[in-house]
Parts: C-alpha cells; sequence; structure tokens
C-alpha cells in the first residue's frame, strides 16, 4: 500500500522538478522576479515534505538545505547569481538521483551529499549574509518539521443546497477526526423553526481544533469534492499541542453554548508563543478557494487499452455499417448511423486523451544545451517556438531520443566557438531555435542553428568513397543531403572534423521513420544547417486512398497523395526508365504489380496516383482505385518486419485485410535501387 | 529435454505425423483466404484477420520443401505462440489436424532424420504411437527461422 503511495509521490515530484527546472531556465533570464523565485521555493517545498513523509529522508533533509539559499533569495537577503543557478541545477539532478534509488546506502554517495550541502550552505552564507542569519532560518524550519504535530482551526460553512449533492458534511468531519485528535464545535443557530423547516437545506456550520502531523495540504484535501459549496477557512495555529488543554475545552463548551465561533487569537492566547502571520494565512486561504481539479493522473497503459479498444470500435462499427445496408431494414441503418456517430466522437475523444504537448520534453532540451554549452565553452541561446504542439504521447517517447542526438549535434558541432563567429562576422553568441508547427495533417519539428553548416559537395565526395554512390549520378542538392541518413556514411571522427554532421543520422532516420516521419536536412555553408522532422499527429487512424493491385487491396496515406490519373491522360515514356508524362510535365512512377512481385500482370484498367516524395513528385502505377477510407493501422508484427515497403494493415468493414503502403520508405527502397544499379 | 509438455497436438505434413506442444497452440483454423504480403520468404503467405488482430501465415508445408502442395478440405491453419507477448501469434499451415493426445507414460525417443525436412531441423523427440512415429516439432527455433 505505502509502495503505491511511493511510486505517485515519485511521479508527483519528477513533475515537480520539471517545475523547478522550468522555473530555473526563467530565472536565470530574469533573476529579480519574485514569482518565479515563490515558484521554485513552493516546488522546493513540496519536494521535502513529500519526502519526509515517504520516507525519503536523504532527499528531504538535502532539498531542505537547497530551500533554505531560496528562503533567503525570497526574503531579499540573497541575490541570485549564475552560481546559485548552476548549484541548483546540480542540486536538481541531485535529487532525481535521490528520488530513484531512494535513500543513500553507500558511504562514499553520503560523503558525496554531505560535500555537496556544504557548498550550498557555503552558497547560502555569500553576498553579506551573515551565517547567524542563514542559521535562524535553518533552525526555524527544522523545528516546523521534526516536531510533526501542528494546529489548525478549520472552519467549515457548507451552503444551505449541500446536501442535495449527496455530501454528508459529517463524513468530512470523521475524516478530520482520523488525522489526529480533532475538537469540534457545531454552530447550529441558523437551524429554523419545524414550520420553516426543509429537510433537504442546511443551516449548521462547524468549527474544527484539529492537532495532527498531516500538512495543510492533506486537510484540503479533505475537502476536495467540496470546495464549491463550502467555504473552508484553515488557519495554522501557532501553538503547542493543545488538545489536551483543558482551558481549551472549557472555551469551546462555552462558545458552544453561545454560539460564537472561535478566532484564532482566542485559541492562540492559551499557549504564549505567539508569533503569526495573518498575511501567510490568508494567502492559504486563496490558495484554496482557486485550487479546481482540472487534471487527473491516469496510467498511460489505461490511455494505450482505450485507443485500442476504441480502433477496434471503429473496425466492428464499419462491418455493422455494411451489414445494415446489406440488411435494409430501415431501423438496423439508423441505428448503425447512430453508432457511427457515437463511436467518431469517441474516437476522437480518445485520441484527444492521448495527445500530450511538446512542451513536456523540451526541458530536457533546454538543459542539454545549456550544459553541453558550457562544458564546450559555447555560448548559445535555444529558442523554443510551439512548445505547446501537443503528439501522439507514443510519437512523443520515440522522439525524444533522435531530437536529443541531433540537438546535441548542432551545440557540439553546429555552433563554432565564440572567437571563431567574431572572426565569421557573427555575433559570438549562436542561436539553436527548436520550431514546432503544424502542417495539414503532420506535424513539423526543426531545429535551427546558425552554425557553420555542412558543404553538398563534401557529402557528395564522402558518399562516392563510401561507395554509396556511383561517381557519375547526378543528384540534387537535396538528394545530397539525404546520404548523410545513409546507413554506414559516416563515423564519427572523419566527419566531425570537417562538418561535424552524420554521426549516427542512420539511426536518428531509422527511429523517425518507425513512427511514419520523415527527417531532412538542410544546410548552407558558414550560415548553418536546419535539420527538419515531419511527423503524423497519430500512429494509429489515418485517411487513406483505397487501391486495388493485382488480387490485394492496399491503402495510400492521403496525406501523401497529389493527384490521381485515368490512364488515358497519361502517356507512358519509354518503359526502360519508368517516366511518366503527364500535363506536359514528366514524372518517375513506379509499377507497384512489378515491384510487389505479383505473379500475373494483366494489363487492363490502370490508374496513376501521383504521390509527394520530398520535393518531388514520383506517380505509383495501380489497377483501380477503389475509394477513401478512414482506416485503423495495425503493425503487421514481428514475423513480418522486414517488410520495409508496407508499414502495417487495416482490417476492413467487410473483415478482409488490405496493407498499409508506405510511400516514402517504397519510393526511397526504389530509388536507392537504381542508384546501386548505376554503379 | 528442452520443453515439458504434457499433451500433443498431431497433424500430418506430407503423410508425416508431427506434434506441437498443446499450450502453445491458441487456435485451429480451416484453412481460408489470405491476403498476400509481398516481399517476403516464400514460405509467409500473407496475414489474416483473427478477432480483430493481424496473424502472419506460414505454410509448414512449404517450409519443410514438399512437393506438389494442395489445399484440401482437411488443410487447416494451426495458430500457435511460444510466449504470451501480443504479437507473438503466428498461424501454420499444414495438411491437416489429427488428434490431441496425452504424452504420461509414453516414450519419447530422439529424432531421427535424413535431413528432408527443409528449414524444421530442431525436433523435442519422437514418440511411437499407434504404429506411427510422431515427431514433435521445436517450436522456438520454428519461429526464430521465420523471424530472421
Amino acid at each position: 500500500m505505502i509502495d503505491k503511495f511511493k511510486d505517485k509521490f515519485v511521479e508527483e515530484s519528477l513533475d515537480n522538478i520539471n517545475d523547478l527546472e522550468e522555473a530555473l531556465f526563467l530565472l536565470e533570464k530574469d533573476m529579480k522576479n519574485s514569482e518565479i523565485i515563490e515558484r521554485i521555493f513552493r516546488a522546493m517545498h513540496s519536494l521535502k515534505g513529500g519526502g519526509a513523509m515517504f520516507g525519503f529522508n536523504h532527499l528531504s533533509e538535502f532539498t531542505h538545505h537547497l530551500e533554505t539559499v531560496f528562503d533567503l533569495v525570497r526574503n531579499n537577503k540573497l541575490n541570485v547569481d549564475n552560481d546559485i543557478i548552476s548549484l541548483t541545477f546540480e542540486a536538481i539532478d541531485q535529487i532525481k538521483h535521490l528520488l530513484q534509488i531512494g535513500d543513500l546506502t553507500e558511504a562514499g554517495d553520503i560523503a558525496h551529499q554531505q560535500a555537496f550541502i556544504k557548498r550550498i550552505e557555503a552558497a547560502s552564507n555569500l553576498d553579506g549574509t551573515s551565517p547567524k542569519d542563514t542559521q535562524d532560518s535553518t533552525s526555524e524550519t527544522q523545528v516546523t518539521k521534526d516536531d510533526g504535530s501542528k494546529n489548525f482551526l478549520i472552519h467549515i460553512k457548507p451552503n444551505s443546497d449541500i446536501l442535495r449533492n449527496g455530501t454528508n458534511p459529517f463524513y468530512l468531519l470523521d475524516d478530520l477526526h482520523a488525522m489526529g485528535t480533532a475538537k469540534v464545535l457545531a454552530f447550529t443557530k441558523d437551524v429554523p423553526d419545524l414550520v420553516q423547516f426543509q429537510p433537504i437545506s442546511n443551516y449548521c456550520n462547524w468549527q474544527v481544533i484539529l492537532n495532527t502531523t498531516e500538512s495543510v495540504n492533506e486537510i484540503k484535501d479533505v475537502f476536495i469534492f467540496v470546495e464549491d459549496e463550502c467555504e473552508i477557512d484553515i488557519q495554522q495555529l501557532n501553538v503547542g499541542n493543545i488538545s489536551q488543554s483543558t482551558a481549551l475545552d472549557k472555551a469551546i463548551e462555552l462558545a458552544n453554548t453561545e454560539q460564537k465561533p472561535l478566532t484564532k487569537e482566542q485559541i492562540e492566547a492559551f499557549d504564549g508563543n505567539k508569533e503569526g502571520e495573518e498575511k501567510k494565512d490568508t494567502k492559504r486561504r486563496v490558495q484554496l478557494k482557486e485550487h479546481k481539479i482540472s487534471s487527473i493522473r491516469v496510467n498511460s497503459n489505461k490511455i494505450d487499452d482505450l485507443v485500442n479498444l476504441v480502433s477496434e470500435l471503429v473496425t466492428i462499427q464499419a462491418q455493422l455499417n455494411l451489414y445494415a445496408e446489406k440488411d435494409g431494414n430501415n431501423d438496423i441503418v439508423s441505428l448503425a448511423e447512430n453508432i457511427q456517430k457515437l463511436s467518431r466522437q469517441l474516437r476522437d475523444n480518445a485520441f484527444e486523451i492521448s495527445l500530450i504537448p511538446l512542451q513536456s520534453e523540451l526541458m530536457r532540451f533546454q538543459r542539454l544545451v545549456r550544459d553541453l554549452s558550457k562544458e564546450l565553452d559555447k555560448e548559445i541561446d535555444f529558442v523554443i517556438e510551439g512548445g505547446d504542439i501537443e503528439l501522439d504521447k507514443n510519437i512523443i517517447e520515440h522522439l525524444t531520443d533522435p531530437l536529443l542526438h541531433i540537438i546535441r549535434n548542432s551545440v557540439d558541432h553546429g555552433i563554432e566557438m565564440p572567437d571563431e563567429r567574431i572572426k565569421d562576422g557573427k555575433s559570438p553568441k549562436g542561436t539553436i531555435i527548436f520550431k514546432a508547427f503544424y502542417s495539414g495533417a503532420s506535424v513539423i519539428v526543426q531545429v535551427i542553428d546558425d552554425g557553420k553548416g555542412i558543404d553538398p559537395e563534401f557529402i557528395k565526395s564522402k558518399a562516392i568513397s563510401k561507395g554509396l554512390i556511383a561517381e557519375n549520378v547526378e543528384l540534387s542538392r537535396k538528394e545530397i543531403f539525404d546520404l548523410v541518413f545513409l546507413s554506414g556514411f559516416s563515423t564519427k571522427d572523419q566527419v566531425s572534423d570537417v562538418s561535424g554532421r552524420g554521426v549516427g543520422m542512420d539511426v536518428v532516420k531509422k527511429k523517425i521513420g518507425e513512427i511514419r516521419g520523415e527527417v531532412s536536412l538542410d544546410s548552407e555553408v558558414g550560415k548553418g544547417t536546419t535539420l527538419t522532422l515531419e511527423l503524423p499527429l497519430t500512429l494509429s487512424i489515418i485517411d487513406g486512398l483505397l487501391v486495388k493491385v493485382t488480387n490485394n487491396q492496399y491503402v495510400i496515406p492521403i496525406a501523401n497523395i497529389e493527384k490521381i490519373h485515368a490512364i488515358s491522360d497519361v502517356k507512358f515514356g519509354s518503359s526502360f526508365n519508368h517516366v511518366v508524362t503527364i500535363d506536359e510535365a514528366q514524372y518517375p512512377y513506379i509499377d507497384l504489380r512489378e515491384t510487389f512481385g505479383a505473379e500475373a500482370i494483366q494489363k487492363g484498367t490502370e490508374q496513376l496516383i501521383l504521390v509527394k516524395f520530398e520535393t518531388k513528385k514520383v506517380g505509383l502505377l495501380v489497377d483501380q482505385v477503389i475509394g477513401e477510407y478512414q482506416t485503423v493501422v495495425k503493425p503487421l508484427g514481428r514475423f513480418l518486419k522486414k517488410q520495409e515497403n508496407i508499414s502495417g494493415a487495416s482490417i476492413m468493414g467487410d473483415g478482409t485485410i488490405s496493407l498499409v503502403i508506405d510511400t516514402n520508405r517504397l519510393i526511397h527502397n526504389n530509388a536507392m535501387k537504381k542508384y546501386r544499379t548505376k554503379k | 529435454m528442452k520443453d515439458q509438455f504434457t499433451s500433443l497436438i498431431s497433424f500430418y505434413v506430407n503423410k508425416e505425423v508431427f506434434a506441437f506442444d498443446t499450450l502453445k497452440v491458441r487456435n485451429i483454423l480451416e484453412f481460408g483466404k489470405i491476403t498476400w504480403v509481398p516481399n517476403v520468404k516464400d514460405y509467409l503467405l500473407g496475414v489474416i484477420n483473427l478477432h480483430g488482430n493481424i496473424i502472419p501465415i506460414a505454410d509448414l508445408r512449404v517450409m519443410m520443401q514438399m512437393e506438389n502442395i494442395e489445399n484440401t478440405n482437411d488443410t487447416a491453419v494451426i495458430v500457435v505462440s511460444n510466449d504470451d507477448k501480443a504479437g507473438s501469434l503466428i498461424g501454420i499451415v499444414v495438411d491437416s489436424v489429427n488428434e490431441v493426445f496425452d504424452t504420461e507414460g509414453l516414450e519419447v525417443q530422439e529424432s531421427v532424420f535424413n535431413g528432408n525436412t527443409g528449414v524444421i531441423s530442431s525436433f523435442l523427440g519422437s514418440i511411437h504411437r499407434n504404429e506411427e512415429f510422431v515427431h514433435i516439432i521445436d517450436l522456438d527455433e520454428t519461429v526464430k527461422e521465420i523471424e530472421n
């Protein structure tokens, strides 16, 4: 049970850390911003509190020291500088580490952590702050942490219609009782005479004095479902444990008979120690009222299941439609139509749920650029545009590694050293722009640097020397840059001397290809390099054109299709070099019957589908175009994974299977075959 | 002995009796329409739709280099899975399915072959039963062969 909570804590803490890193980046740009500092402090505070609660003691202790630094910053006793920010970044890594392994056990690790804490303490002592100050604030926080029990005065004022929602206010009181020692005052003076009494209205309010070890957030959680129907006022009392105090009992009795609520000051009077910060408390109250449940946390497997089930439903529904049409019974037809409408909505909904903003991954990239550029003594601005673009979670998962690789390349090899840049007449500070935007049914992600760029001629001569292309092949600029993605194109040491690209780019291409994405590269010597990823919005559903090739049905993704031509429009050139003339332009074409090695090729009706391939258009020759279909793409599975031209299979309404053609891969494979045979 | 099996499902390929471990068999289907997939190994006939899942079909008769393959009413597809992961289902075409029997008390001998079984080269042993030898095919090896 506790493990379950622990997992949840780790998960939530990772969110907190993410938030912390994000805020830290902002702070780096605006070191005086008190809102950001407050945000950082809050994130640290929740880490500390949660850590202690779930047995991450080292984490809690460590974060505590860090928090101390920011407490000083918050109170204007310490100014933020680059050192503090760098130190905090390092500390965040340590926190991540602690989250993963829990409490440290190795002596070396503990010593390392202690040394780190020393450094943090040193940071808080810098800048003219007297050590005494730090000590004070340390011990102050220590006290509240160690002395777990706290007192709260909670005033619950439910609205009169709270009972209508089936809420029983007594359960709230029970929950509070369960958290510690609670004393309850009930105010019933508003209860009317029996004549006017409405059984479904609430006339009471309660005050609770709670002595508990839980945090104020835990108390707030009790009211999480009723916060709209209740006015909740939680004040922390600056007193010791007063639950045993007889004076308090008397005061409660008196308040009960007088029906007059107790105030914070009244209770605090029972304990001499008074240093309340009224301001803080009002702030807490405001926060509580603003708090709304706008999102819930769901295991991602459940979402995968949901999407799978919905995909199944879409398939079955298509079968139902087919049956209804055949049957002709009007009742069934209209039922099928309704189900179609619903399942379509459900499908859209389910896919929307599985979308997450790119933002979630950007922090890692930002961090990478920052750390790497510091390490290499380069100055780099990392600019993000379109971080709110949403993509299928499975796509984002596949995207992170290739993108890290691409960005690392840009920092490492793209951007020059500051002095080199000045020599070339550029600003010493390099820029890497991370840009994401929608383009039709796809999302384009670009990584643009203003570094030294790559010379196409170099790539070409290199590809020739590696035997990847024949010497006499004429390649367009685009085709030359594509060579970078060929496996076996480059090894790190050789290329990075001159251009610095091509390190494992074939792997990037492969990874992106797995999610039906495309990678391309463009560069200008001295100006910089742009890497472009074109990604599908979702993996599992595509709009496709159903075509027939010999005895099989195939689906061609509509996003790739430019135009469909009947065979009469088309004049075939010489069939040797597979070129076709349409509207006075020539296009290469691929005869699918030939490529797929169909046994009996019968010449009959033929149609040519022009598909986009990078900047060109290529024709695909098929027997017949059947129509447009929205289909659920299923993987062919591991036994057929060698099949490159087919990206998946799709079950049609009548239960038959159509194969989904990966046109980019198909054309690419065909082109590569050509280059190789020319050699 | 690599595998512990307690019951076997036997079938005919080219008039010889072979068997799979029953626990690895998920389904037995009639030989029906198969959607052909281009550019794959010759014994992979294509894919079928089994309850909304795409399942590849391998022809054991082609794998064993049998000649004059004929599909009859008895031709069957045995759907097997060597582990329980999704995507590990594969249909195997055989001439006809024979029977399911318990192996308890039966002696498993070493299989003797003169190398005419094509790409199927690993067997878990043979059992003499009803005056015939039942050769137990090593599914793990077979699946590996198909996958590579």
